[in-house]
């Protein structure tokens, strides 16, 4: 089940942020300020986590079996006890980042997460009005979110 | 949900919690409070602020004997607080079960009322005049649940108000709850 | 599967006692690191070298005391393996609170700290009276707890106890979920060696850890114990 799915820029400013009406979402609605907090937040926590890896660690992503992208050392997902957040950066520096259901698998998440880049790809991008890191306001992208997010949770 | 309650005190203190010798048990405690008694020479204030000292440092430890023991998640108000330190702390370690009365009506303040006190077996206050005005007998108790509730972030503040060793009618132990503490963040981050 | 560390931070945000685990040339996927050379002997316990920096307070003389207390529960962890030769070899390497005050440790708990802060804000329901709000968000609400956070390098598992302490692990990212353990350690190894041992303080000044023999023991044995089970 995805929750809530949030984007932020390469400068960790919040793009686009959408809390799901998913059955029994533990998620409350919290101040509009609240989630640029909470992006701005695991933009920053991201690049920590890569500095906190253990000395002999370090070459441990090497036998990863998903795909790494561009986020090779960086944090990818946290386990609560409601909810699991996963997070990927794509090479342009983009973080898509997921709230799900504690059972959702980080193979399902690397799907979700193509698709996501995918019709981000077609109705930010190449919508010819959309200026760069700017807030996300396109109609398309939300139908399109809405159907994935239907999709994964049925 | 205090049927639930109830069911746990009894449970644990069946199951999980050694069980000592009530006379030794109290006459320990007895020859601290009339020891203390001589040290200060009566001064029975004096007294009072040990023993609740001796709580207090009693009270810090224990909650983690007690988290382990129940296994209890946080309360969400402080009426639940009220339930579960009567219910299951006091069944837990003193078996007995206070009653909780008294509420005031912004919810901040409640009364247990000890009908049993393991503590007061075969005391008698001395005959001085000053003791039945001034000690608190059980006082150690006050300062465990001051202890123990402030680590988990309850500021209270406890005090006995009658004690039947006084010769009121009940022992009464007020607990006003005077903050929730705020959670403590790392230095240097605000 | 390797454990890196081990910490414990207590309710006032300090780290009352950090364990590092050199695993060296372990690596079993061959590509050997030759980082730098871990300064190998300075894991004796006591004194330990980061240890007699402090020892000259007042107070640290307490923490050195052996408990003499024993529990039921907790004894089958405290008395096992102690010559077991794997724990013997994961010992001899790695540090005993040379970690808690420098940056990694900061970071560890920065993280750490913003991360359950997230966990337990976006899952507070809205609040009436004023009581009610002072309670949900107090830290410890049981709204949401965080449990670990991964990167493909490692794997880090945390734990919050209602009364503050933290205890958190890093392992490799496939180890299963270590709530459970770390649950098993504040039950049967903290609170026999720590809480019932009327020598170790309950609030820990500035630069006072824990240094209990009994206490590194018990944690090095359990955490041997454990690496061959870890996915």
């Amino acid at each position: 089940m995805l929750y809530s799915i949030y984007i932020t820029s390469r400068s960790g400013s919040l793009l686009y942020q959408k809390d799901f009406k998913t059955v029994n979402s533990p998620i409350t609605k919290q101040r509009s300020n609240d989630y640029l907090v909470i992006a701005s937040t695991l933009h920053g926590v991201h690049a920590i986590a890569s500095k906190l890896t253990p000395p002999d660690a370090v070459h441990n992503y090497q036998k990863a079996k998903t795909l790494a992208n561009s986020n090779r050392t960086g944090l990818r997902e946290v386990s609560t006890s409601q909810f699991k957040i996963f997070m990927n950066q794509t090479v342009t520096g983009i973080k898509i980042i997921v709230f799900a259901s504690p059972n959702m698998e980080e193979t399902k998440f690397a799907a979700i997460y193509d698709k996501i880049y995918e019709h981000y790809c077609n109705y930010v991008l190449k919508n010819p009005f959309y200026q760069l890191d700017m807030p996300i306001r396109c109609q398309l992208f939300d139908t399109h979110l809405n159907s994935v997010v239907a999709g994964c949770n049925v | 949900m205090s049927k639930q309650i109830k069911q746990l005190g009894d449970d644990v203190w069946k199951t999980k919690v050694e069980k000592v010798n009530s006379e030794l048990f109290t006459l320990t405690y007895g020859s601290i409070v009339a020891q203390l008694c001589r040290d200060f020479n009566n001064n029975y204030e004096e007294v009072n602020a040990q023993t609740y000292k001796m709580g207090y440092n009693i009270g810090v430890r224990l909650i983690d004997e007690f988290l382990q023991k129940t296994q209890l998640s946080r309360c969400s108000s402080f009426r639940d607080t009220a339930e579960i330190v009567s219910k299951v702390g006091f069944k837990m370690f003193l078996n007995v079960v206070p009653n909780i009365t008294n509420w005031t009506s912004d919810m901040t303040t409640f009364s247990l009322i000890l009908t049993e006190n393991p503590l007061a077996d075969f005391v008698e206050l001395p005959d001085d005049g000053k003791a039945a005005k001034e000690l608190w007998y059980s006082n150690i108790l006050c300062g465990v649940l001051r202890g123990a509730l402030e680590m988990v972030q309850l500021d209270c503040e406890v005090g006995f108000i009658s004690d039947v060793l006084r010769g009121d009618e009940t022992t009464e132990l007020r607990v006003r709850l005077v903050q929730v503490l705020k959670e403590e963040i790392p230095a240097g981050e605000e | 599967m390797p454990i890196y560390s081990f910490w414990i931070y207590d309710r006032h945000c300090n780290c009352i006692f950090s364990r590092e685990y050199g695993t060296g040339s372990q690596d079993p996927s061959g590509n050997v690191l030759k980082s730098t050379p871990k300064s190998k002997g300075s894991a004796q316990f006591a004194p330990n070298p980061s240890y007699e920096n402090t020892s000259s307070l007042p107070t640290s003389s307490q923490s050195t005391q052996n408990s003499s207390i024993s529990s039921g529960r907790g004894q089958r962890l405290l008395s096992s393996a102690s010559n077991n030769h794997k724990a013997q070899e994961l010992i001899q390497k790695g540090t005993v609170n040379a970690q808690n005050n420098n940056n990694t440790s900061k970071l560890l708990f920065g993280t750490l700290f913003s991360l359950r802060k997230i966990a337990g804000s976006v899952c507070t329901p809205q609040t009436e009276t004023h009581q009610e709000e002072e309670f949900n968000t107090s830290n410890l609400n049981s709204f949401n707890a965080l449990q670990s956070f991964r990167t493909l390098n490692y794997k880090c598992h945390y734990y919050e106890t209602m009364n503050g302490l933290r205890f958190v692990v890093v392992t490799h990212p496939a180890a299963r979920s270590l709530q459970s353990s770390l649950i098993e350690i504040y039950h049967s190894i903290y609170l026999p060696t720590v809480v019932r041992n009327p020598l170790m303080p309950v609030n820990y000044r500035e630069d006072e850890v824990i240094s209990n023999d009994r206490f590194v023991r018990a944690i090095d044995e359990y955490w041997a114990s454990l690496e061959e089970t870890l996915t």
